[in-house]
């Protein structure tokens, strides 16, 4: 069978990948939990991305210290968006680690082909499909226990395969209690559980002319979130998608896949389980997206190209309805379902010189139209921006270039890239949300204009067989910035609310990231790894950016030996006195946590097992990091087991 | 002779014969109107007009009491947003039907609507509009009234129909109270006066920005007498909150001023359903305050969208 270049991606500083679905002992990176870690966990491996918590469940991704808004998210290609106004459920807590076969992460404009308004980065979630020509069947259960929590992890899943025909699906169950702080303290309302059911279908007719389909169906319900005042009932989500591939064509593209897709997302708070709740509210959230894109990949003597053409619609609906003791009830749409129609097309080739020069050119640009479809929303809105229309139209887009240079122990590479991002809905027509970070009501603004950023970035790595040390910088600057600025001549809703933020665009903001990476080999069944991490972002005002991590430090010494692999490590941050004062953020305490983990990949009998023991935050610290909202405390100490058994064998 | 008569009946046959089968041929055969006196074509309206005035009238409840039958061939009909009368402003339409075949007349006006509550110890009257206003072309006629007080009440009105001029007087109608917590009507005194504020059609207002109508009426000297339309011109500031939500208010919202049919028009903007008290400060034409004060006054209007 034909090497397919997509295989063999080119991987550059801009790229970055964790596996999800690995064994140990194959030497891919990979969280040390394995394979049963939850999502977030997955997604922490990734240099570039921290999470931020809002809970046990759910947490955010950050890439480069930009959030949601300035990263795009997708799942095999395919657009999904949440659904819940106050960001308690990011698209990743829409899956399982179970329906993952790796996650990769591309670093700041130059985005996947399907990724459409990233700025900081795209994340790709790539599905798990056993593919045609794998092993005829393959049995696989998990079962996981942590003591922090009490969290309980059950997987199935089994795979079949032939020439024309393959399968895979499986279920996932996932629960977990209060957790415990350092020092023993509860937190309350940090529980959650999760189910999730996927299947993978995959049919070859003739050969090269595949037609694959997905299902993935998650539900979790009483899903706690200490760091808000609400909590959720259930976050539900419905994935699909069907698509036709072409493969080994002959001719300028060799590979071409269409793929149409729907998701739909249901979301309820909850705020019944509370003990202050001063008027009670229901705040159901929707989104539904339906897309398609269609991706042409090739290759012509140095150039390997992917053209890319995408359209999804999507709408968003969210709204509230107040009941005060004794009083009528009080509704208003917080997302007055808005429609968003988005077209776009992309570009991108990887062009290899010479072994020693690379070059990478990305371009996309994209029509997009959004419409309210609440007329009772619209008027709403309309009270504050009197001019407003029912719609906008916009085009955005982005171009990046990169160039790598590799030379025996060196490699170095720098890229530059332009792009702009439309403003998302709660930025457009976002009403009355509640932020307990700064406890404003925030209000979107109909009339933003696109936020439009730079990104300059350089790497520098040397390295042979022992050592290997890099060191890696990128900086964005924006125009037309948007966040939240207070304007006081408007009254908030909330009740002990502080005021009223409208999103505004400012006129500049700047965000650096740099980092310094050194790993040392001195035998091949060591290894010492340490990274440290310094960002800093401001904005025209002068006032420094909220939720940039602070001088952070990761180290870990790592032993492998046949099929076992250990790891011992502490992660360190330094106080972030420097913080986002004027957006309402407070100092967070620098802290110390340790952590110890093996795992051994073994036969039992005929049965593959995976097994992972480890204990995080060894010392039992209390602590907090700067994404923490509202500085919700981590685990203490936590000691988990988890094992995957595999039937048959790898041959 | 005897052939000069058949001679002279044979025009008349033949005339007769051709006016059938003219008659025969021409015209619409569609809908013949049943039941039409003659005469009825000409101050009856249209068939076509007829089924506008359906439609207008659909969206209203005959007034329970207050439909009646005049002197002679006519009924005078009278139509609300509901059969009952609330506290408050209430819209009024006339019209005027022939009582045998429904259709109604072109040629009528309505006047001197007097309302009365007589509550034995002590008669009053209460807000009117003191006008009549067509809807449109066709002949039904708008006016409002905003009784100060649930109960009893007597509304008797001066009409004419082509050249018969007559009163009418009526039976008591129930007035019902404003729904429980609301308030549309409120009072205020000034220079030995008692002035009425009533906020018209508060049904129709809803999230978003809303065109909101008011009218300032003056108690007369005779309290059985209907108190009209304020002559003094005043400017009333509007300060809207949601009790149940501490006081949150919303923003652009613009002061009554009177405009050229006499009522106070401004912009009322509700962010949300819900209880609203809409605060009032009621200014003289020079600005000086005349009731009522800034923001959250002691004056306003309570309504629930």
């Amino acid at each position: 069978m034909m090497l397919c270049p997509q295989d063999t991606v080119f991987k550059e500083a801009a790229i970055d990948e964790v596996v999800v679905s690995s064994s140990v002992g194959t030497g891919k990176k990979a969280v040390g939990k394995g394979r049963v870690a939850s999502i977030d966990e997955h997604l922490g491996q990734l240099s570039k991305v921290e999470m931020v918590r809002r809970g046990n469940y759910a947490w955010e991704p950050v890439v480069n210290n930009m959030a949601t808004e300035r990263v795009s998210t997708t799942i095999d290609g395919m657009k999904i968006f949440y659904a819940c106004t106050d960001k308690m459920d990011p698209v990743t807590s829409y899956v399982e680690s179970s329906n993952l076969q790796r996650i990769s992460l591309n670093s700041g404009l130059d985005g996947n082909p399907q990724a459409t308004g990233n700025i900081g980065g795209s994340i790709d979630l790539k599905l798990r499909r056993v593919g045609f020509d794998a092993r005829p069947s393959e049995y696989n259960a998990s079962a996981g226990y942590e003591t922090n929590g009490h969290v309980q992890v059950y997987g199935v899943d089994a795979a079949f395969s032939t020439h024309r025909f393959y399968t895979n699906f499986g279920l996932f169950y996932r629960h977990a209690d209060n957790y415990k702080a350092g020092g023993g303290e509860e937190i309350s309302f940090s529980q959650f559980q999760k189910t999730n059911a996927f299947a993978n279908i995959g049919w070859q007719p003739a050969d090269d002319h595949i037609l694959e389909a997905t299902v993935i169906y998650d539900i979790a319900t009483d899903i706690g979130y200490p760091a808000l005042t609400m909590d959720v009932k259930k976050a539900e989500g419905i994935i699909t998608s069907l698509s036709y591939l072409q493969e080994h064509l002959s001719g300028l593209f060799h590979r071409w896949e269409t793929k149409a897709y729907y998701n739909h997302i249901t979301h309820n708070m909850d705020d019944t389980q509370r003990p202050d709740v001063v008027i009670h509210m229901d705040m159901p959230g929707e989104s539904q997206t339906a897309g398609v894109y269609s991706l042409l990949q090739g290759t012509k003597g140095s150039h390997y190209f992917q053209l890319n053409n995408d359209a999804y619609y999507n709408t968003l609906f969210a709204d509230m309805t107040m009941y005060p003791d004794g009083g009528q009830p009080m509704y208003m749409l917080t997302w007055p379902d808005v429609g968003t129609f988005n077209t776009g097309l992309a570009l991108i080739d990887d062009i290899t010189l010479t072994p020693h020069h690379h070059i990478r050119l990305s371009a996309k640009g994209a029509w997009q139209r959004q419409y309210i479809n609440s007329d009772e929303g619209f008027h709403a809105l309309s009270i504050y921006f009197p001019d407003m229309n029912q719609g906008n139209s916009r085009l955005i887009g982005r171009l990046a270039a990169s160039y790598a240079y590799e030379h025996s122990a060196w490699k170095i590479a720098f890229g530059t890239g332009y792009g702009t991002r439309a403003p998302t809905v709660t930025e457009s027509y976002g009403y009355f949300l509640n932020n307990t970070f700064d406890q404003y009501d925030y209000i979107g603004n109909p009339h933003l204009k696109n936020e439009k950023a730079i990104e300059a970035n350089a790497s520098l790595a040397w390295g042979d067989s022992q050592l290997s040390v890099k060191a890696e910088a990128n900086a964005f600057f924006f125009q037309d910035y948007i966040i939240g600025r207070p304007d006081a001549r408007l009254s908030p809703m909330t009740i002990g609310a502080a005021g009223v933020k409208i999103y505004q665009n400012l006129k500049y903001a700047q965000i650096v990231n740099t980092a310094l990476t050194a790993d040392y080999r001195p035998f091949n069944w060591l290894e010492w790894n340490n990274r440290i991490t310094y960002s800093y972002g401001r904005e025209s005002t002068g006032a420094r950016l909220p939720l940039i991590a602070p001088l952070s430090y990761l180290g870990s010494l790592r032993f492998r030996w046949k099929n076992i692999e250990a790891e011992g490590g502490v992660r360190m941050a330094a106080r972030n006195s420097h913080c986002g004062a004027e957006y309402g953020e407070t100092p967070t305490p620098g802290y110390a946590v340790w952590h110890l983990n093996i795992g051994s990949h073994f036969m039992l009998g005929k049965v593959a097992t995976d097994l992972h023991l480890g204990i995080e935050n060894l010392f039992d610290r209390y602590y907090s990091t700067y994404s923490d909202w509202n500085h919700i405390p981590q685990k203490g100490r936590n000691i988990y087991v988890n094992v995957t058994f595999q039937i048959p064998t790898a041959s | 002779m005897k052939m000069n008569n058949k001679n002279n009946i044979l025009p008349y046959l033949i005339a007769l014969l051709l006016g059938v089968f003219l008659s025969a041929c021409s015209g619409n055969d569609d809908l013949v109107p049943i039941n039409i006196p003659t005469g009825d074509d000409e101050v009856c309206c249209t068939q076509d007009d007829e089924n506008k005035i359906s439609q207008i009238l659909a969206g209203y409840k005959e007034v329970t009491g207050l439909s009646r039958q005049s002197a002679g061939d006519y009924t005078i009909k009278v139509y609300g947003r509901s059969a009952c009368l609330s506290v408050g402003y209430n819209d009024l339409y006339f019209t005027v039907e022939k009582t045998e075949s429904g259709r109604h007349l072109k040629d009528i006006a309505i006047s001197d609507l007097s309302p009365l509550m007589d509550m034995d110890k002590m008669k009053h009257s209460t807000p009117i509009a003191n006008k009549f206003d067509q809807i449109e072309s066709f002949p039904i006629y708008h006016t409002w009234v905003a009784p100060l007080m649930a109960g009893g009440w007597m509304l008797s009105f001066n009409y004419r129909i082509k050249d018969e001029f007559g009163s009418l007087a009526g039976d008591t109608i129930t007035v019902v109270a404003t729904p429980e917590g609301q308030a549309w009507i409120k009072s205020f005194k000034w220079n030995d006066a008692t002035y009425y504020l009533t906020l018209a059609s508060p049904l129709d207002l809803q999230t978003g920005v809303n065109t909101i109508s008011a009218y300032v009426s003056k108690k007369s000297d005779d309290a059985t007498q209907p108190y009209l339309p304020a002559s003094e011109v005043f400017s009333i500031d509007i300060y809207p909150t949601m009790p149940d939500m501490g006081n949150h208010t919303s923003p652009n919202n613009e002061s009554l001023t009177l405009q050229a049919g006499g009522s106070y028009q401004g912009k009322l903007n509700l962010t949300m359903t819900g209880v609203w008290d809409l605060h009032l400060h009621v200014k003289d034409a020079a600005g000086n305050t005349v009731a009522g004060g800034e923001e959250l006054s002691e004056l306003y209007w309570t309504i629930a969208i």
